[in-house]
Order: C-alpha cells, then sequence, then structure tokens
C-alpha cells in the first residue's frame, strides 16, 4: 500500500513538473513538434539584417540568410528571407522581449513555420530558433537554444537535453559532446 | 506482538521509502543550489525612462474566474499594475511607476504616446501562432523607453486563478490572466527573462512558467535595479485642430503648444515621424524648439497630386527625459465644401495694447473642436482653417485676468477680432 501511495506521490510530483514547464507567453513545443509544425527547416548564415516601416509605423525586420542547407521543406533561391516583427531605422525603435532576435555573420538552425504571415515566423517563437557555433577547445560544432543553453541531446520524452552556459558550467563534460551533424541526424529521424 | 511486528515492518517500509525519497530530493536540491548562481534577474536595455501611464482597454464585463470569484480583465490588469507599483521600480523605488488613465480606445500596435493594454484577435497584422502575450517597447535614440503596448491573445482560453497551472477537461492550459499581466509589465518595467540566460530561479519573470503566481523577490530585486529614476520635470504636449479636411493643393495647419506638469521642463525638442507625410506633400515644422510660452507651427502642404486619404501626423516632443507625442489627423478629400476661414485674434489690454505672447483658445460651440495658439510680438493669433460656426475665444495672460468674446465665422474671408484682458488682479 505504501508503494502505491509513495509511486502516486511520486507521479503527482513529475507531473506537477511536466505543468510547470508550460512557457508565459508562449506555447511549449517538444522536438516532434518542432519538426512536424515547421514547413522548413534549415541551417544558414545571417548575410544582412534590413528595417522597413509598415502602414501602421510598425518596424519589420527582413533577415536574409545564405549559405543555407535545407533539413526540411524547399526553397527556390540560394538565400532566405525571413520577415521578423521589431527592429530599427534611424533613431527609431521597438522591441518584443522574448522575439527571437538575429546577428549579422552568425548561423542559426531555425524551424520555420508561417514565413510572413505570422508575427513570429518560427515553431514556438524563439523555441525555434537554435544558434550555432564553433567551439575550437573541441573542435566541433555546437548549438545552442535561444535561451543560451548548450543543447546535449534529446531526452526519451522528446525534449532537448540543456546544459546551463558558461559561467555556470565552465566546461562542457566529454560525455555531452553533441556536435551539428549528430543534431541534423537526430532531427531527421522525426521527419515523416 | 502481531501488531507490534506490523509497527515494525511498518517503520521499516517507512524509513525504507523515506530513505529512497530522499535520495531524489537531495540531489534535486543539490542541482537547484547549483543552478543558483550569484546573478539571476535580467534587465531590459534601454530603460524606461519616463512613468508609464496605462489605458487599459480590457473587458469590464465580470466572469466567474477559477481562482478569484467574480471578477474583470480590466481589474486583473489593474491589480498586477498595482503589485509592481507596491513594490517599486528603479534605483529610488518609484511607488507609482503605473498610472491609470480612461481607456483611449487606441491601436497597441500604432505609437502614439498612448500605453495601451488590450486584448487583439490579431498581432498588428500578423497570426498570432503560438504567442499568447506580448510587450512592445519603443523608444528614439539614446533615450530611454517612453512606450509600451501589451498585447494578448484574444483566442487564448484565459481565466485567473492562484497556484499550479491547471490544465482544463479539454486537455487545454487554463491561462491565469494575472501572472501573465504581471510578466508582460515586468517588460515595461524593464526586466528580461533570467531563464533566457540559463538561470534557474524562481520568478514571474521566467520565460517558463511556473506556479509562481505574483512577484517574488528575484523579480522584486530586478525592478529596483532597473536604471529608472522617477521625472521631476514634465510635460503635456498639444496640437491643434485634431483633425482638418482640406482639398489637394491646400495647405493644413496645426499649432503646436504644451503645458507644465510637475514642474517647466524649459525647451522642448520637436520632430516629425518618417512616413506620416502624405505623398505628393511637403510637411514641416516652422520651429524645432518651443518652451511653456512659445509655440510652433506645422504645416501639411498638399498638392493635387496628393491622393485622396486620411493621415495620421505625430509630432513627438522631448525635453529632458519625457517623450510626449501630439496626434491630428489630416483628411484631403476633394470634394469638401469649402466654408471655411480664419480668425484673427489680437490679445488687448485693459489699457488698449496689444498683449504678445497670451494664450488663446477658439472653442467651435457647435462640435466643442478647440483650436489653441499664442499671439505673436504684435498681439495677433491667426487661426487655421476652420469651419463657418459660432466660436467662444478666451485669452490668457497671468497675472492680467483672462477675457472671453464671441464670434461668428460665416464667411469665407479671414475675420479678425480683441479679446480684452482685465485687469492684473489685486
Amino acid at each position: 500500500m505504501k508503494k502505491i501511495i509513495f509511486i502516486l506521490l511520486l507521479q503527482i510530483f513529475s507531473l506537477n513538473l511536466a505543468l510547470t514547464a508550460n512557457t508565459l507567453s508562449l506555447i511549449e513545443k517538444k522536438v516532434p513538434q518542432l519538426v512536424e509544425e515547421a514547413g522548413l527547416i534549415l541551417l544558414g548564415t545571417v548575410e544582412h539584417l534590413n528595417a522597413y516601416y509598415m502602414k501602421n509605423g510598425g518596424i519589420l525586420t527582413h533577415v536574409t540568410l545564405e549559405d543555407i542547407t535545407i533539413i526540411k521543406g524547399n526553397i527556390v533561391n540560394a538565400s532566405y528571407t525571413l520577415e521578423i516583427y521589431g527592429g530599427q531605422i534611424g533613431n527609431e525603435s521597438f522591441d518584443i522581449p522574448g522575439a527571437p532576435t538575429f546577428s549579422q555573420d552568425r548561423t542559426y538552425i531555425l524551424f520555420i513555420k508561417n514565413n510572413k504571415s505570422s508575427i513570429f515566423p518560427l515553431v514556438g517563437g524563439s523555441q525555434g530558433q537554435f544558434t550555432v557555433t564553433y567551439n575550437n577547445e573541441y573542435g566541433i560544432t555546437q548549438i545552442f537554444n535561444s535561451n543560451k543553453q548548450l543543447i546535449i541531446g534529446i531526452d526519451s520524452n522528446n525534449n532537448f537535453l540543456t546544459i546551463p552556459p558558461p559561467p555556470t558550467n565552465p566546461y562542457i563534460p566529454l560525455e555531452n559532446l553533441y556536435p551539428l551533424t549528430r543534431f541534423i541526424e537526430d532531427i531527421e529521424t522525426y521527419l515523416p | 506482538m502481531n501488531i507490534l511486528k506490523t509497527e515494525l515492518s511498518l517503520k521499516q517500509s517507512f524509513y525504507y521509502y523515506k530513505r529512497c525519497s530522499l535520495i531524489p530530493i537531495i540531489t534535486i536540491t543539490v542541482l537547484m543550489i547549483g543552478f543558483q548562481n550569484s546573478y539571476s534577474f535580467s534587465i531590459l536595455l534601454p530603460p524606461p525612462s519616463q512613468d508609464l501611464t496605462l489605458s487599459i482597454d480590457l473587458p469590464t464585463d465580470p466572469f466567474n474566474s477559477i481562482g478569484y470569484g467574480t471578477t474583470t480583465f480590466n481589474q486583473l490588469a489593474e491589480s498586477a499594475a498595482s503589485s509592481w507599483n507596491a513594490a517599486g521600480v528603479g534605483l529610488l523605488p518609484d511607488h507609482s511607476f503605473f498610472t491609470k488613465a480612461a481607456p483611449m480606445g487606441k491601436d497597441p500596435c500604432e505609437m502614439d504616446g498612448v500605453n495601451t493594454i488590450a486584448f487583439t484577435t490579431d498581432n498588428c497584422g500578423f497570426a498570432w501562432g503560438d504567442v499568447l502575450a506580448m510587450t512592445i517597447r519603443r523608444w528614439f535614440g539614446p533615450s530611454g523607453v517612453f512606450e509600451v503596448d501589451l498585447m494578448f491573445n484574444a483566442n487564448a482560453h484565459w481565466d485567473a486563478y492562484p497556484g499550479p497551472i491547471q490544465i482544463l477537461s479539454s486537455g487545454l492550459q487554463a491561462q491565469d490572466f494575472t501572472r501573465t499581466a504581471l510578466h508582460e509589465l515586468g517588460h515595461a518595467v524593464g526586466l528580461d527573462h533570467p531563464d533566457d540566460f540559463g538561470q534557474r530561479i524562481p520568478a514571474i519573470m521566467n520565460r517558463q512558467s511556473s506556479d509562481a503566481d505574483r512577484l517574488l523577490q528575484d523579480d522584486i530585486d530586478g525592478a529596483h535595479a532597473v536604471r529608472f529614476v522617477p521625472v521631476r520635470k514634465d510635460f503635456d504636449l498639444f496640437i491643434t485642430p485634431k483633425n482638418q479636411t482640406i482639398s489637394p493643393g491646400e495647405t493644413a495647419e496645426f499649432t503646436l503648444s504644451s503645458a507644465v506638469i510637475k514642474s517647466d521642463p524649459g525647451e522642448i525638442d520637436l520632430f516629425t515621424l518618417f512616413g506620416d507625410c502624405p505623398r505628393n506633400s511637403k510637411c514641416g515644422l516652422d520651429t524645432t524648439t518651443i518652451n511653456n510660452i512659445t509655440s510652433a507651427t506645422y504645416k501639411v502642404s498638399s498638392t493635387t497630386n496628393t491622393p485622396r486619404g486620411q493621415y495620421p501626423q505625430r509630432i513627438v516632443g522631448s525635453a529632458l527625459r519625457v517623450t510626449r507625442i501630439a496626434e491630428a489627423t489630416i483628411k484631403v478629400d476633394p470634394t469638401i465644401n469649402s466654408q471655411r476661414s480664419q480668425i484673427v485674434v489680437t490679445a488687448k489690454n485693459h489699457l488698449g495694447l496689444e498683449v504678445a505672447h497670451a494664450k488663446i483658445r477658439l472653442k467651435n460651440q457647435l462640435t466643442n473642436q478647440k483650436f489653441r495658439g499664442i499671439t505673436d510680438v504684435n498681439g495677433n493669433y491667426i487661426s487655421p482653417l476652420i469651419d463657418s460656426a459660432d466660436y467662444k475665444i478666451i485669452c490668457k495672460k497671468p497675472p492680467l485676468r483672462k477675457g472671453k468674446t464671441l464670434i461668428t465665422l460665416t464667411t469665407t474671408s479671414q475675420q479678425t477680432i480683441d479679446c480684452l484682458l482685465g485687469p492684473p488682479l489685486p
């Protein structure tokens, strides 16, 4: 009986943890959802950022990506332009805290959905944005999520496994090496 | 004996499970301590430059919430703003950072100097997608944020309750409006998501929602760390008239003036916004600074090629750390009946001498439309082109007593009138 109660308590505890994982302003996505909902998944480098005024006085930023590798979907041209709400023109700026941001010359893996029609054209807002960086020490390319946490794999619940970045974690244990090639291979296993 | 054995057996199993349960608890505690860093809250740049007056355009219809009984979304938003005020914002915690104005029904997508909170079915012309709520922050150059607009996804299932996040029988999450409003207002305060930087600390400002249903210590510490100091000098910016209709080829003229709030900020820098000027028109200010006693004229000179339509005009005034926006609308319509003219008001004192820099106000007695201006060095104020109607005119120039007069504008030619100021008050 006690064992059953204990198991039940553990289940309630786990359920509570699961519930607290919902996001405040965005609906949280698991890896299969990210892959399924994305019309296009690509690896690309930001070539340039251009901001424009909208009719209502808002600002749109066009993020042009080049050196593209397609993981899901198709594109016609060698470059791809993502439309992001917010930006800066002259001395006028507006931003949306929590919205995906892009830097020139930085490489990203993007899970794109409803580009040019959705306020954030990435699946799950910034959840569909991953930054790719080269780690000189280990000689591998690593992936960080939009929370700037290092991706180290995908768990049995189909969530990305992450570890906090430096300075919390000054070194990356060898067993946590998860290079870009494995990341892409793992993503491809969820493709239909 | 049996009983004792059973008790002993129970105790053994209790301690066994206690030992077992201690392992994950200790592990989680160690991990939690490990993850809690010396740094926590995260600050957005730039910080706010001024207090924020909120136009809460949320439903005032009562509904039965899951956890707070009968309430309204308007009340919940007010309560969330009050929580931040109670915590205080800035280095010298400002406990009146958020104030409430009457709802103005403005579009939260537009920069208009109004801090609007509203439910919207779309997101400035885009689909909401996976987004439940968002905050837009606006600023110019190196100055701080002067406007924030909060939008809540009208398509989401909103409710209100304390404690753990609840799942409805449909399997969907009941979105607690209070904690979302606290979170979005936290962005208005100048706070970012602490968990965006790999940190794990309990906070309402975390991107990941939790059982936190009120401001926690990290949120309050963050609010106190925002580089904000309440403004001591403030002003309001006025533009008159608020609406003008012209035919293509005509010029619309607006007058900009200011009024001191708190204490005088001195010179106010004026500028217009790119994109407001109608196509094939010229727009400009006659001066780029005004103060408490001077005014500026903003002219929109259309041409015969200016497309018909309605064009919002925004003039930005900036002094010290305060930014205000005055809004007017110009309508270009070739079909208007041009029964309009100008009134020239000459302010005179009790000795019959012209009075410069007197404040003039014209009020259309039929529509209550008001026009404001200041007399020039010759004591004259020339109104913009205005509709034929009865107008009440008030002139002021302290310490002289204010003067009042009436005029009926009936012709299409300019009319003149004197506004007599009384002798100074004893």
